[in-house]
């Protein structure tokens, strides 16, 4: 069977690039681990059995790309040209994976199970056939919230605290789409930039706003802390709304120090270990065992890793699914993917690659905080 | 010929010669090296072209800036932008060189009367206001996710692939860019530009117009950060508010001093330096590469404190004083006349030697026997 | 309570910009230096601080440990590194000081993670109401601390025989040489005080912003603006401008539509250039004698 490069009859070479240095280096540090944790792993066990009986191990090839689009084209070009990858999977980063996109399409070379949750990388396929997502959008991720708010079927008023950029713009259409024509209304909008010291000033005035809801869509961790200790001190408490990436327990919520929490609520599609509630659970045990084993650099609590290691098992259902040993076979299994029982995932998610403006992962329930741990809000509740 | 006023360097006809072969091996290059490879040199000869902007203003008129990557931002921006509208290629180029330019004739106007800190606190906040600005008009410039651009494709008569396309496009250009930044600070506007340098005062009392002179080199460096923002985009294809961060501007600083301050080759050097180490570092262990990067910068300043350029040039004297000191073991005439000689009626396959003085001393060398 | 609040928060985030500015200004007045890894220093020995709590040590124990261990730190890179491109271009000087920020940053980042770690603070966490506006105990102690700083710096420049010679030495390294002055030691002295001063900064700002291997580096500009605005050697002149920037930037922020959050960072910038221009050596400095 004629193959593409990066396959022979023992190994599958597939590479990605993570910013490894500067600022984002410990989500892609952790979203490396993950997949990197899942990979060896399954070389450990044997390899991948694909479709012509062959069973070959996975090697991974990865660079430090810094979060500079520069870099990453010059990473994408060098494991397409030079270590002959088969394919890019599980990159981090939305404006670096936007730098290979156009690279992808033309040389058509899979860029897949992206670490990112912009809607741009699922939401015209047609246009690029060659890229697709993994975890929920942003707007996904908005529109849940906005559901469950318009759900409680009371008038609120809502202030939006988002990134200076498309990211903060993600969230906002998506919560603005839900509450449409709805009782529940933005009444506040103020915004911050990534490299702000502090968000003293954004928290006062939407404080001032006397909003009963903070849709706090703050992307970095450290920030959101601080948003946290503030409302605090200020003793401002409204239902408070955590993105999906800045809702750790250990690293956002206990971190912040601060001595009283509003109710908060968030958004889960995975199984963040450090939540006692999956303490038993036999996926979210193994999953640690194998950041320890394989990944003992990156931080196995940081949800990036989490969601790197179950784009990792749909990487390999994917490989196993393919049909000939070609790239556009991975497209075309990768949008065969249908299960629910991926590991980290919460129970009964689905994983769909057939929705050709979404990416495999597109539903989250929302959860709230209580005792100290999230708890995820069943649908009876909701009424 | 104020060249025999300056410090004796390398000598001129080796430097030419040295461009030439530099010049045929670029120029096959392409056809046996990886897609990969072309991309990274097109890469070093776009910010060759940024870092020179940067070499007139900082490096030969001594005035400390910090901002370069705003012009680079705007000369890329307005490149992706204008191709994406469908614009012919020379008027996106011409644009990417006018416009920051233009927006650097402006900036200059408060900051001629600046110098050193308060120069440099003004040109770091221009990348600071660019980034925000450039995410608020997301309408134009694709906000934080970037814009992706249709530019640098091969025309189907070329017979080329789009990264040679890009190479050789990218390379002419940035050549004929740098070879008018190296003629521009040559003889009268080099000696303004390194009195005002030195000394303003002295400047303004023999007459120089000083501010008139800052303007132009300000505007200059401007346009060039523009032009290299154009080949960078006509490269990559891409541009996103991660590549006009702050620290760019800083980073490209380093670089040029590292390359080497006041030198042509310099900036090329300091190119290399900022496309090829951060990578060949991230080879190494990518998890440490900013520690490594950081260790690099210093050690290479450690020992060579003039930069990479100057470094070599220090050396070339050096070698040259060795020579010199061989050569007066033997009664033989010295004169510059000589070295001139010798360098002529070599021609090109020389260009190793022919600096060294008599003809004897050339004997002392092993190199020379490839004659 | 809005305006009044966002007066207290942006006097809060100037405290900040100032810790950081008076280590710049103190290692400028000493060696004629900007010192770009200041931060960077300081991040440093406040994971250390953070180590040494981590084992059980009190705050202020720690943090006192990190700045008297940050003054042989910074006397060790005035000698072993900065003194070796003395008589250099100054722009060389600055690059160095760059490279040592990414290098410190690397360390940093290599033994401690680039996940952020909280950070206790110095005094209790309790806060004051007065009238609708919250003040923390922290932003109080802040500013005391700082001001206590200033008033000892400026004591120990103006009033003291060390503190003369350390401004002798700036000026004019050669001639302080020739008048019999230990040069030398003194430069040394300038870098590990702003060092051990660094290291308070870092750790008076780490439990507000957390600590990070990058932490400083947006508030680095911030500070740099401030000791330029300033005037790079006035103590005095730093802190004031800090705190001017940080209430200016929340007002027009918050108030002025088309500036909005994100474009505040232009509001202490343009400040700084309309100032600059009338004033080239900043508020509170002296005017630069230009020899020919």
């Amino acid at each position: 069977m004629a193959s593409a490069p990066g396959i022979d009859d023992k190994t599958i070479l597939l590479g990605g690039s993570f910013p490894l240095s500067g600022a984002l280096s410990a989500n892609g540090q952790a979203a490396l681990g993950g997949i990197k944790a899942f990979i060896d792993a399954t070389n450990e066990a044997g390899g991948v059995r694909m479709s012509d009986g062959v069973i070959r191990r996975i090697e991974f090839k990865y660079y430090d790309d810094g979060y500079d689009p520069a870099r990453v084209v010059q990473n994408f070009r060098k494991l397409v040209d030079q270590d002959q990858v088969f394919a890019y999977v599980g990159a981090f980063g939305t404006a670096t994976n936007a730098a290979v996109m156009p690279l992808a399409t033309r040389q058509e070379i899979p860029q897949v199970l992206l670490g990112t949750g912009a809607s741009v990388f699922s939401a015209d396929q047609k246009k690029n056939p060659w890229t697709i997502g993994w975890q929920p959008t942003y707007e996904q991720e908005g529109e849940s919230f906005g559901k469950y708010l318009v759900s409680l079927n009371r008038t609120l008023k809502v202030g939006f605290l988002g990134q200076n950029d498309d990211l903060g713009d993600a969230y906002r259409n998506g919560l603005t789409e839900a509450i449409k024509g709805s009782r529940v209304s933005i009444v506040a909008d103020v915004t911050y930039e990534r490299t702000d010291t502090s968000l003293d000033s954004q928290i006062s005035t939407l404080a001032g706003s006397h909003a009963d809801v903070l849709f706090s869509a703050v992307a970095i961790p450290r920030l959101e802390s601080a948003v946290l200790a503030r409302m605090a001190q200020l003793g401002w408490a409204p239902m408070t709304y955590l993105p999906i990436m800045s809702n750790s327990a250990t690293h956002v919520i206990k971190a912040s120090g601060a001595v009283s929490f509003p109710e908060m609520f968030s958004g889960e599609f995975a199984k963040v270990p450090d939540n006692p509630i999956w303490a038993g659970d036999k996926a979210v045990q193994s999953y640690l065992a194998d950041m320890k084993k394989y990944s003992p650099e990156a931080d196995a609590t940081i949800a990036n890793a989490v969601w790197a290691y179950s784009a990792g098992d749909a990487l390999v259902r994917a490989l196993e699914g393919m049909k000939d040993l070609s790239r556009q076979d991975l497209m075309t299994s990768i949008h065969a993917l249908d299960y629910d029982d991926a590991p980290m995932l919460l129970p009964d998610l689905a994983v769909n690659g057939s929705d050709s403006a979404s990416p495999p992962i597109h539903e989250l329930q929302v959860e709230k905080f209580i005792d100290n741990r999230w708890e995820l809000i069943e649908d009876s509740e909701k009424n | 010929m104020n060249a025999r006023i300056r410090q004796p360097t390398v000598p001129w006809l080796v430097r030419v010669a040295a461009v030439v072969v530099a010049l045929a091996v670029l120029v096959i290059l392409p056809q046996q090296s990886t897609p990969y490879d072309n991309l990274q040199i097109t890469l070093v000869a776009a910010w060759a072209v940024v870092i020179a902007g940067l070499n007139l203003l900082t490096g030969y008129a001594g005035q400390i800036s910090l901002g370069q990557a705003a012009f680079f931002g705007i000369g890329a921006y307005t490149t992706a932008i204008t191709a994406l509208h469908g614009w012919p290629v020379v008027l996106s180029f011409a644009l990417a060189f006018l416009l920051p330019a233009t927006v650097g004739a402006l900036v200059a106007i408060p900051a001629v009367r600046l110098r050193g800190h308060a120069l440099a606190m003004i040109t770091i906040s221009l990348p600071l206001v660019a980034v925000p600005l450039a995410k608020r008009l997301d309408g134009l410039t694709g906000g934080s996710q970037g814009l992706t651009t249709p530019i640098g494709s091969a025309p189907t008569w070329s017979g080329l692939a789009d990264d040679q396309w890009a190479y050789y496009v990218v390379l002419t250009v940035a050549a004929a860019l740098l070879a008018l930044a190296h003629v521009a600070v040559r003889g009268r506007t080099g000696r303004a530009l390194s009195l005002i340098r030195t000394s303003e005062v002295a400047a303004v009392t023999t007459g120089i117009p000083v501010r008139r002179y800052k303007m132009v080199v300000f505007a200059l460096a401007s346009g060039y950060g523009g032009a290299g923002g154009f080949l960078y985009v006509y490269c990559v294809r891409f541009v996103s508010p991660e590549s006009l961060d702050f620290l760019l501007g800083i980073t490209l600083l380093c670089s040029l001093v590292v390359g080497g301050l006041r030198s042509s080759a310099g900036s090329v050097v300091a190119a290399c330096f900022y496309v090829y180490v951060p990578n060949l570092v991230g080879d190494i262990n990518p998890e440490k590469s900013s520690l490594i990067y950081g260790a690099v910068l210093l050690l290479v300043l450690l020992f060579a404190p003039a930069g990479i350029a100057g470094a070599a040039r220090g050396l070339w004297r050096r070698r040259k004083l060795l020579a010199r000191k061989l050569a007066t073991s033997w009664p033989a005439p010295s004169t510059p006349t000589g070295y001139l000689a010798v360098a002529g009626s070599t021609e090109t396959s020389q260009e190793e030697n022919g600096g060294l003085t008599p003809t004897r001393s050339t004997a002392s060398n092993p190199s020379s026997k490839t004659r | 309570m809005g305006a009044l609040q966002q007066v207290v928060d942006g006097l809060s985030a100037g405290s900040i910009y100032a810790a950081l500015a008076l280590a710049l200004v103190l290692v400028h007045r000493a060696t004629g230096v900007v010192n770009f890894a200041q931060g960077e220093m300081g991040v440093l020995m406040a994971y250390v601080a953070w180590s040494l709590t981590s084992a059980g040590v009190p705050v202020l124990v720690a943090v006192l440990a990190a700045m008297a261990l940050s003054f042989p730190l910074g006397v060790a890179t005035e000698r072993f590194l900065i003194r070796r491109f003395h008589g250099q271009d100054g722009l060389v000087i600055v690059v160095v000081t760059v490279g040592l920020l990414i290098l410190l940053n690397g360390i940093v980042g290599a033994i401690w993670g680039y996940v952020s770690k909280p950070f206790p603070s110095l005094f209790p966490n309790e806060v004051i109401r007065l009238g609708g506006v919250a003040v923390t105990v922290e932003q109080i102690g802040n500013l005391v601390v700082l001001l206590a700083v200033v008033a000892g710096l400026q004591i120990i420049f103006l009033r003291t025989r060390f503190g003369l010679s350390l401004r002798a030495v700036a000026d004019n390294r050669e001639s302080s040489a020739l008048s019999g002055l230990a040069v030398n030691r003194l430069l040394m002295a300038g870098w590990g005080m702003a060092a051990a001063l660094g290291t308070l900064a870092a750790c008076l700002i780490a439990p507000k912003i957390f600590l990070d291997p990058s932490m400083m580096n947006a508030v680095l500009v911030y500070s740099l603006a401030a000791a330029v605005l300033g005037g790079l050697d006035s103590p005095v002149g730093a802190v004031v401008a800090a705190l001017v920037i940080g209430v200016a930037e929340n007002i027009a922020g918050a108030y002025i539509d088309i500036i909005g959050t994100d474009l505040k960072i232009a509001v202490p910038l343009l400040l700084m250039v309309v100032v600059l221009l009338g004033r080239p050596q900043g508020i509170f400095g002296r005017r630069e004698v230009v020899r020919v």
